[in-house]
């Protein structure tokens, strides 16, 4: 069970996928669609690539980002979450801090570039590299696995991106 | 597609009306036949089934076949999805209860106890948050085309930033 202020610990890699599977399932039933309606796409037993849209309040403009889940500390642990250059599929900290939104004043969510020089953290408790840096949290908000599962992480982040926090990406794409 | 029969319970009817309809039809299109009063006020659900049917969906694509039994209902049915669990509950309720009453239910059938930093919003349009419209009836909601299609999100915050 995932504790504050405690370095995560890895699943197996069985009780992972099942529980990403059985996760899965529910996710999508309740989302009313498949994969490909949804254009997730699921690459090998522990990975999950999701495109959200983000909206700018007053803007006609629409961003388009893509988060990659990993599940290797699933279920205990939140998945792992990034925002990645659609192109490579990777975090490129030099280049790719375009693919990242900027989420501001928002007390349930921030996308770090490169949090105190350990990479880019989605700090959200919904996000196993929340957990990673130690961050503080409230005793309410540790991910709990009997009543959370990787859904609760992109509604947070679907969320976040159409809400007035959302400003935007970080850096302008190139032309 | 094919004609077929289904019946369709109606309030104040003692017995069931057949209606034959083609198995693609629009469920809309059916409710016009039987809604005893103005039809946005009322519903159709599959006998045993715990989730209305959508007024734009088709017979065919809910399972509703040859003989089937509906029931059309007065008021609307609601569903609420909570965000951390992906748990999600069904129920009817009358268009004078408020959404603070339906909240109050949907947390009492999810078996979770309201927690502060919630938020409900509009499970489509998530941007909008719901909170200011609690005191409202459904009544007074559809006048104001707020959420229109009854599907809630019961947002769970989180840690951060």
């Amino acid at each position: 069970m995932a504790k504050a202020k405690q370095q995560p610990v890895l699943s197996s890699p069985l009780l992972a996928k099942e529980a990403f599977e059985r996760d899965l399932e529910k996710v999508l039933k309740r989302r009313g669609n498949s994969l490909s309606d949804l254009r997730w796409e699921r690459l090998g037993d522990l990975c999950l690539f999701v495109p959200v849209i983000g909206r700018v309040p007053g803007s006609e403009t629409v961003d388009q980002y893509l988060v990659k889940l990993e599940f290797g500390y699933y279920p205990e642990w939140p998945p792992s979450t990034i925002f990645v250059n659609p192109n490579t599929r990777s975090y490129d900290l030099a280049k790719d801090k375009c693919w990242l939104p900027s989420v501001v004043d928002c007390t349930e969510f921030r996308v770090h570039d490169n949090y105190q020089q350990v990479g880019q953290v989605v700090c959200s408790s919904v996000t196993l590299e929340f957990y990673k840096v130690l961050h503080d949290v409230k005793p309410e908000h540790v991910w709990n696995p009997e009543k959370q599962n990787f859904g609760h992480t992109i509604y947070q982040v679907e969320w976040a991106l159409n809400s007035s926090f959302h400003k935007g990406r970080q850096s302008a794409l190139a032309a | 597609m094919n004609a077929i029969e289904i019946l369709i319970d109606i309030p104040g009817a003692q017995e069931p009306k057949a209606i034959t309809a083609e198995s693609d039809a629009v469920v809309i299109e059916v409710l016009k036949k039987v809604a005893p009063g103005p039809v946005e006020e009322f519903y159709l659900i599959i006998e045993g089934d715990d989730k209305a049917l959508g007024n734009e969906e088709r017979l065919h694509q809910r399972g509703v076949r040859h003989r089937h039994r509906l029931h059309c209902r007065h008021g609307l049915h609601v569903e609420f999805i909570d965000s951390a669990s992906s748990d999600a509950v069904h129920f009817h309720v009358e268009w004078h209860q408020t959404l603070q009453q339906a909240l109050t239910e949907a947390y009492s059938r999810l078996k979770e106890a309201p927690k502060p930093d919630d938020e409900l919003v509009c499970e489509k349009n998530k941007k909008v948050s719901l909170m200011p419209y609690l005191n409202k009836t459904f009544h007074e909601l559809r006048k104001e085309h707020i959420c229109p299609d009854h599907k809630y999100l019961i947002r769970r915050g989180s840690g951060g930033a």
